[in-house]
């Protein structure tokens, strides 16, 4: 039986004030996560809020400067055997040896998991309809992703890393392959880590979600709580208000006169009463989409 | 800027300007180091070995210089979506490119000439170096249509120039017997046909590849590939390999480890040509052939170096430099190329990555060293059934000498390229700036040659020079096994093993040269005996420091 959603299981990653400095940039800032064992865990960010900076560091291609990273209780940089066996990492870049035929480069990555199932990574494909003489350099983005995929998935990882899979996937596969995918092993207990900006792909599939924004975790917690405790209400005031009156839990404002929208971090009847010490009352209360809370809470 | 022109050239320079001076600089740096040692030996200008030299170093510093270039020129694709036309694009990529690695050309032929008495001809050595340069764009713009027969076709202009240089010097009735000094009218006409001619065709290239075609040769190579693709379905795919390390060796070993056998086959093949030319001329006697054969053996030693730092490349890294870059990960503002993150992130030690490297460079100099062996003893049995064996079968001066040369000489110099190449492509500037110090050493030499001060200081000066480096080698390749066994990349065992190897190598070493060692040939000795070890402890601390940045 696969454990609940948050498990009570040791979490899988577990990062500590990393910081990540490029020259005079910093990526990463005084960044702590945890990433529990088993479900889906969308990491979203605009570019260069420190994403694939992040996810490196949890495959150990970069190593912290400061703070520290587990990943299974390990250090991936002192023990990369241990760590990178029981990871399927799908790069941004879709990184592989140009060079290789398909078949080759299933061959080849198979000698480095023991737990490689050629069943399935014969099937995995036939469903991405890969042909086994092409070339990798040959191949189109779209199944540059798929041939990434196929040997990130086929030895069954306990932790799947994918950095912006849908990158140059069309729609069909990013929803209906991709995303089974994901929902499978999710589903199995396994864990899942992807990074992305299509908002409504991290939605639908992600049970729980970071935003990272200039290299730090702005919101970390399930997508249903997340929705939940963000709210976008307009209120009506007796009189004419020059300027918005200070809501508790208000993370932005606009409106004129007697009618001000705010967009709030917190639930419905918390903002009522919030609402209600101010002398208005409250004629309009909606729930966000992801995608709002995202730009709200970057946008701040 | 005002103009497209402008435009580019301040593009060239400001971007490029490091691979400009780094590549000019590698470029000056093995002629200055001949040059400096001809000096020594006060060889004059006019003697025919320094007429051949300048004709094996005029291709050697134009190809460098014109890589520089065209690093800093960058790739023309990224001007196919403004408003320019083709015409415009070769047509500038052409003309500046030329302009600046003429100017390059003329000032190390000047430097040459006014440190060394060197007796380098500015003119004709700079337009040939436009012609060459027009034969290089083109090469570069048909590679990126990626086909071997659009490679042979284009590269042919490049080849034709360079067969063609030997006979300016006489070099077909060997030796070369004089400089090209002056340039003909005949020679002009044939350069700038050349040079036109690589113009035109450059055009058609990247035009066919702005608008996403192919060259029509492509054509016919695509169904020669098809054809082999359907045969090589009916064969079954390779056997599992038995280990990640097995599937990591056959991965660097297909795309690395035949470049070293590949050009010394080459390069034997012309020393046996060469051989028979001599063999020809001599009434045929077949030790002409032996005797090339043999000598030709020597360039294992350059082509080793040369695969070395072959090897250290990840010819998949470019995507994951690019991302770093974009990443601001510059640590010297320069756009290296890291290990790529699919080969970053397989599930292996570090070490098992450097044992590999080090295993296809041991295999590839094995496979090296036996067809010179194979070639040699092949001259060998042709010479005993025509009954002219040789006295002298090893035939040098200090057969013994040569031979443990051969054998060590290689894998040192392989292993160790590796290890700075590693170091090279995350810190070009590095490497740009050590060139520069070699080459400002050779220029402070060549200065205190003519100088007058006595020359037993300038002795001790230049053993005081080469004591040191020794000494730091031997301290840097002490400290990286230090490093290695802290690291977990080596066991005790290993470092014992690389003490007794390093002892091994001095003690021949010994044997070798039995004369009584000043201090420097001794702190000498030890430095090259050190550094037939130091690879196998520096290249996992290299390898670890790209993989885990």
């Amino acid at each position: 039986m696969p454990e609940p959603f948050p498990s009570a299981a040791p979490p899988i990653v577990e990062i500590d004030r990393l910081t990540r400095q490029f020259g005079n940039k910093t990526a990463i800032d005084d960044l702590s996560l945890t990433i529990p064992r088993g479900g889906v865990f969308g990491l979203i960010g605009g570019n260069g809020a420190g994403k694939t900076t992040l996810l490196r560091h949890i495959l150990g291609l970069l190593k912290a400067q400061t703070g520290s990273v587990r990943v299974f209780g390990l250090d991936p940089v002192a023990c990369p055997v241990g760590v990178l066996g029981r990871i399927g990492y799908l790069s941004e870049d879709r990184n592989l040896p140009n060079w290789m035929r398909v078949r080759e480069l299933i061959r080849y990555t198979e000698a480095f998991y023991p737990a490689w199932d050629s069943k399935y990574a014969e099937e995995l494909r036939e469903a991405f309809d890969l042909d086994p003489l092409a070339r990798v350099k040959n191949l189109s983005r779209g199944q540059r992703a798929r041939a990434g995929l196929l040997v990130a998935l086929a030895h069954r990882p306990d932790l799947l890393v994918l950095d912006e899979p849908s990158s140059g996937l069309d729609p069909v596969v990013r929803r209906d392959i991709l995303g089974a995918i994901i929902r499978t092993i999710g589903e199995e207990g396994r864990t899942v880590l992807f990074s992305s900006h299509l908002l409504d792909e991290v939605e639908r599939v992600a049970d729980r979600v970071a935003i990272i924004h200039k290299g730090q975790i702005l919101l970390n917690a399930a997508v249903d709580e997340i929705k939940e405790s963000h709210r976008r209400v307009t209120l009506r005031f007796d009189q004419l208000q020059e300027r918005p009156p200070q809501l508790i839990g208000a993370l932005t404002q606009e409106g004129s006169g007697c009618e001000w929208t705010y967009i709030c971090n917190g639930e419905s009847e918390q903002v009522r009463r919030a609402a209600q010490a101010l002398g208005a009352t409250v004629v309009y209360d909606s729930a966000l989409s992801l995608d709002e809370i995202f730009v709200t809470r970057v946008s701040q | 800027m005002r103009s497209m022109p402008h435009a580019l050239l301040w593009e060239m320079f400001a971007g490029g300007w490091w691979s400009l001076t780094g590549m000019t600089l590698m470029s000056c740096l093995i002629p200055m180091l001949v040059h400096a040692e001809m000096m020594k030996l006060q060889v004059d200008a006019s003697d025919p070995a320094m007429v051949l030299l300048q004709l094996a170093f005029i291709p050697l510093v134009i190809i460098q210089a014109a890589i520089g270039v065209l690093i800093a020129q960058r790739r023309t694709s990224r001007l196919y979506a403004m408003p320019i036309s083709t015409h415009a694009i070769v047509a500038w990529h052409t003309f500046a490119g030329a302009a600046v690695l003429a100017l390059l050309v003329a000032i190390v032929s000047w430097l040459l000439n006014a440190l060394f008495g060197a007796n380098w001809p500015i003119g004709s050595t700079v337009l040939f170096s436009i012609a060459v340069w027009s034969s290089m764009q083109l090469l570069a713009s048909v590679s990126t249509q990626q086909s071997l027969p659009g490679l042979c076709f284009a590269g042919t202009p490049l080849l034709l120039l360079f067969v063609w240089l030997p006979s300016r010097y006489g070099a077909y009735s060997p030796p070369p017997t004089h400089y090209w000094s002056g340039v003909t009218a005949g020679e002009f006409v044939f350069l700038a046909t050349i040079t036109i001619f690589c113009l035109v065709v450059t055009n058609y290239s990247t035009r066919w590849a702005r608008c996403g075609e192919r060259l029509p040769v492509i054509g016919l190579w695509n169904w020669i590939v098809a054809k082999r693709d359907a045969m090589a379905s009916r064969v079954e795919v390779r056997p599992r390999f038995s280990s990640a390390s097995a599937a990591q060796f056959w991965s660097e070993w297909r795309q690395k480890g035949l470049i070293l056998p590949g050009t010394f086959f080459v390069v034997l093949s012309i020393g046996f040509l060469a051989g028979v030319q001599r063999w020809v001329q001599s009434n045929f006697q077949l030790a002409e052939v032996y005797e090339g054969v043999f000598a030709f053996g020597s360039f294992q030693l350059m082509l080793a170096a040369i695969a070395g730092f072959v090897l250290a490349m990840d010819f998949n890294s470019e995507a994951a430099g690019q991302r770093e870059t974009q990443l601001g990960d510059s640590l010297d503002g320069s756009n290296y190329e890291v290990m790529g993150s699919f080969q970053a992130s397989r599930p292996v030690e570090t070490r098992e990555f450097a044992f590999v490297l080090l295993r296809v460079a041991g295999v590839s100099i094995a496979i090296t060293w036996l067809m010179w062996f194979a070639a040699a003893c092949g001259c060998l049995g042709l010479m005993w059934l025509s009954n002219q064996l040789p006295s002298n079968y090893l035939a040098v001066k200090q057969p013994w000498g040569y031979l443990a040369i051969m054998v060590v000489g290689p894998w040192t110099l392989m292993a160790n390229a590796a290890t700075l190449g590693l170091i090279a492509i995350r810190h070009k500037r590095l490497a740009y700036v050590a060139v520069a110090t070699v080459v400002c050493y050779l220029v402070a030499a060549a200065v205190l040659h003519d100088s007058n001060v006595p020359k037993p200081i300038q002795t001790l000066v230049h053993s005081v020079v080469i004591g040191l480096i020794a000494l730091a080698v031997t301290l840097v390749s002490v400290w990286s096994f230090w490093q290695a066994y802290r690291s977990r990349f080596l066991s005790l065992r290993a470092v014992a093993t690389a003490v007794l190897v390093t002892a091994v190598v001095f003690a021949i070493g010994i044997g070798v040269q039995p004369a009584e060692l000043t201090v420097v040939e001794f702190l000498v000795l030890i430095g090259f005996a050190v550094l037939t070890v130091s690879p196998v402890a520096s290249l996992p601390i290299l390898i670890a420091a790209n993989r885990h940045r």
